[in-house]
């Protein structure tokens, strides 16, 4: 070889690596100026955990704070082996519901994909947070594309989901520690998608829902639900429809029966948690951490144990306690899960 | 080689962030802050704080005696739609600072996390109308005025239980439908009426500020 020739390749490798690293830069400041959701708000985080697993999921609940708050996927395999998780997040829309069904049917066919049918309100975009609250913890496929695109504001640009820097590079001047703490990787915020609450605020008065113009759900938020129908019937999976028992914000009975009516249409399972409050056990003076909004571990582990005894009997789902590769994969789970349980508990105490 | 690289690396990262910058300003006006609704409510609402200092401000000189020194701000102001009671007047996106202490305690209180912001919505239960607000930083703003019995008007003289053409004829017809309700606009807040049948069955004060 010459020396000239020799002299080129240089470069060009030289070139090359030069792009690599100003890629790198480039990469690392995204990933800089990116929100963290590890502070005081930590349910950002919640939907990028669930590749981490290992997706062999016999129930996966779809929707909106009302999933990840009140159902507890330890509680279901302690008391019923029943292995699940929750992708969930706040204000989870029903176009991102089903765009997370979608993709989660790419890595795994549960036998129940469970959706809590609050989101049915919304028939259009509402707010950028939540949209990236939701998306931006997905990965990159045709189910994110077309989560962006069904879920975008016209404020919103495409290219700004693709290149998040565009988006978040004001931040720079704003950054706090746990931008650079995290900025390799955050910190495991959920238990299977739970998001853990311990507070106790009892409920003493609720607000009457306001009265509306029109109780009919839109047009597009029905057609997210059909879709939804129709691809679990493309993957043999059983659609199982809910409405949490969350006391506010309201859940109209034209809500309710508008949706009992669909599930009866399309054969579908529907319980209202709220019609079933007694038989559960709830005690809103102690269950909730937040005056009737969520429940707290402790009414989220009654609700759930009520849940799982419906799955077995209604969906004929089968203890898998006996698998010893997964029951090992739950005794650790459920450690961190007891671990982080006293760790609040702690804090509680000391607050008072 | 090693200063070539170097000087691509700025010249990229600084063109990046130039464009970024020029991409900021175009979309500053329109696009909420995503830093800001993560970290804090009254940064999401950024823009928006300048204007409530000065209702802060022009409210203080009010209660100095400057009496005249209207209140407003770049959405509402008391030249909108403005709510009257007792002769505390309130709009949406006021300070609460500036009439709860006249309104004397509510009937019931409530305040509720949102799902991820930070602060709380709060909501002020009276005999005979409902208001509710939502956080700005220390303060919190008024999202919605709404009316629970007849025995409370709009300054324009409307009240629940009034004919549907009395209403129009009292508000006109520059109205626009949206989910069942005729909404009037004014500044930055909207004017909401609900009707069953012929007769009015809702009316709502309502700040525009939180629909993006």
């Amino acid at each position: 070889m010459t020396e000239k020739k020799k002299g080129r390749g240089k470069r060009i490798v030289s070139v090359v690596i030069g792009l690599v690293v100003i890629v790198a830069v480039l990469a690392l400041l995204q990933r800089l100026v990116m929100p963290k959701y590890m502070g005081d708000v930590k349910e950002g985080a919640l939907i990028g955990e669930y590749y981490d697993e290992e997706k062999d999921f016999d129930v996966v609940f779809i929707g909106d704070c009302e999933v990840y708050e009140n159902f507890v996927p330890a509680t279901l395999w302690e008391n019923y082996g029943i292995n699940s998780y929750i992708r969930g997040s706040a204000q989870q829309l029903i176009w991102q519901s089903y765009y997370l069904m979608e993709e989660t049917l790419q890595y795994e066919k549960p036998d129940v994909i469970v959706f809590n049918v609050l989101s049915l309100q919304y028939n259009e975009p509402q707010k950028e947070a939540y949209n990236r609250m939701t998306i931006d913890g997905m990965r990159w496929s045709t189910s994110k594309v077309g989560c962006i695109q069904a879920s975008m504001l016209e404020s919103e640009s495409f290219i700004e989901y693709v290149f998040p820097l565009l988006r978040y590079h004001d931040r720079w001047s704003e950054l706090e520690p746990e931008d650079f703490k995290y900025i390799l990787g955050a910190e495991k915020v959920g238990h299977n998608g739970y998001y853990m609450q311990v507070g106790v605020v009892p409920v003493e008065y609720i607000p009457e829902g306001k009265i509306l113009g029109d109780y009919s759900f839109g047009d597009n938020a029905w057609s997210y639900l059909d879709k939804m129908v129709a691809l679990c019937e493309e993957n043999d999976v059983e659609l199982v429809l809910i409405k949490a028992p969350s006391l506010y914000p309201e859940w109209y009975e034209e809500w309710d029966v508008q949706v009992e009516e669909y599930a009866e249409a399309h054969n579908l399972k529907y319980i209202n948690f709220l019609e079933h409050t007694e038989e559960i056990g709830l005690d809103f003076s102690t269950d909730t951490y937040d005056a009737g909004l969520h429940l707290n571990l402790y009414g989220a582990v009654k609700l759930t144990d009520y849940f799982g005894a419906w799955l077995v009997e209604e969906c004929g789902l089968e203890d898998r306690r006996g698998e010893e590769e997964l029951s090992n994969a739950w005794e650790v789970k459920l450690e961190c899960f007891y671990n982080q349980k006293e760790e609040l508990e702690a804090l509680k105490e000391e607050e008072f | 080689m090693k200063k070539m690289i170097l000087t691509a690396m700025t010249v990229m990262a600084m063109a990046v962030l130039t464009a970024c910058a020029q991409a900021s300003e175009d979309v500053a006006d329109t696009v909420v802050d995503m830093n800001d609704n993560v970290s804090d409510m009254e940064t999401v609402l950024g823009d928006y704080k300048e204007t409530m200092n000065n209702v802060d401000t022009m409210g203080q000189n009010a209660m100095e005696g400057d009496a005249a020194a209207p209140v407003q701000s770049n959405n509402t102001s008391l030249d909108d739609y403005v709510f009257e009671y007792k002769g505390v007047k309130i709009s949406p996106d006021m300070n609460t600072n500036e009439f709860l202490s006249a309104l004397g305690d509510p009937l019931h209180y409530y305040e509720v996390k949102s799902c991820a912001f930070e602060g709380m919505d709060k909501i002020y239960t009276y005999t005979s109308f409902e208001i509710s607000t939502y956080p700005n930083g220390a303060n919190d703003l008024v999202s919605s005025i709404y009316f629970k019995d007849d025995t409370v008007t709009t300054q324009e003289g409307a009240y629940l239980g009034m004919a549907k053409s009395d209403v129009l004829a009292l508000y006109g017809s520059n109205y626009t439908e949206s989910a069942g309700a005729y909404v009037y606009s004014k500044g930055g807040m909207e004017l909401h009426f609900i009707f069953d049948g012929e007769t009015l069955a809702s009316i709502e004060y309502v700040t525009t500020v939180l629909d993006e």
